[in-house]
């Protein structure tokens, strides 16, 4: 499988996603990964409704997605996978998913967050959860959009 | 202004929210109060809790959420409002003739055929000469 981006996007599939990030690396796969999306019919037509029409789109749970990513033959396509958190990567990593890099896209504010860049503010645990995932050989760049300027995390949670 | 309750409100990237608010009002009279929402100033959370708190103040029959981008996360944020709602509509791709339409036919056409003609007039503004 040719993954073009994992990325962490607490708003999921959205305008930066399918007409930012997708336009850019000509993608012809969306997988969103989130365990409550997965389970809620609503919300996955959603979600689906907005990909567009020459771009395929799967809603994954965790445990689907890491099984998925262990047998990489099952599908070739230009694919960006997009979960809301590092707790997820965090998971797929448990679950045997082979993940080196991964780009922050967007975690916005919430109380108890606080802020290190425009589009990303995090809370202790979240945090604790980026540094468990770099020890495990993750690298995480923050960027929001293509041609904005990439911003390795590990420099701004030291 | 009218004695119809609908909440009237535009959702939209950066700041065009409030320029289309502004804009209109200097093209027309305001046949009702608009609400407009940027998700540069307030998270979307935040903007869902705003809207909350007005919506259960003035009790509306019915609420219109204008959006710019369908399929953005202003989208995805007026839909999530809506749900299944009947009386709740998101529009997308909002734009001024479309604002200008919903002032002015606010008070003469019912519910659905006001949503109906200011789609029908959003796309004859749009208008391409070679």
């Amino acid at each position: 499988m040719d993954i073009q981006l994992i990325r962490i996007d607490d708003r999921l599939i959205h305008g930066q996603v399918v007409i930012g990030w997708a336009g850019y690396l000509k993608t012809k796969q969306i997988i969103l990964c989130e365990d409550s999306v997965a389970q809620n019919e609503w919300e996955k037509e959603l979600y689906l409704s907005i990909v567009p029409e020459n771009i395929k789109a799967k809603i994954m749970t965790t445990a689907e997605l890491a099984e998925y990513l262990r047998d990489s033959h099952l599908g070739l396509e230009k694919t960006i996978i997009l979960v809301n958190s590092p707790r997820i990567i965090e998971k797929l990593i448990q679950l045997g998913a082979p993940i080196d890099k991964v780009n922050v896209g967007g975690i916005h504010f919430k109380d108890g967050r606080k802020k290190l860049l425009n589009y990303l503010y995090v809370n202790e645990d979240e945090i604790a959860s980026f540094k468990r995932c770099i020890d495990k050989g993750v690298e995480f760049d923050c960027q929001d959009v293509p041609l904005c300027k990439r911003t390795p995390l590990r420099k701004l949670i030291q | 202004m009218s004695k119809k309750n609908y909440f009237t409100a535009i959702i939209t990237h950066g700041d065009l929210a409030k320029c289309m608010e502004d804009v209109s009002k200097h093209l027309i009279v305001s046949s009702t109060k608009i609400f407009y929402y940027s998700n540069k100033k307030l998270t979307l959370e935040e903007i869902e809790n705003e809207i909350a708190k007005e919506r259960e103040h003035y009790q509306p029959e019915k609420t219109v959420f204008f959006v710019d981008l369908v399929g953005g996360s202003c989208w995805i944020l007026a839909n999530r409002i809506k749900q299944n709602s009947p009386d709740i509509a998101v529009i997308g791709g909002v734009n001024m003739p479309m604002l200008v339409s919903y002032h002015l036919n606010y008070n003469r056409l019912a519910w659905n055929a006001l949503l109906d003609k200011i789609i029908s007039d959003a796309k004859k503004g749009i208008v391409k000469r070679l």
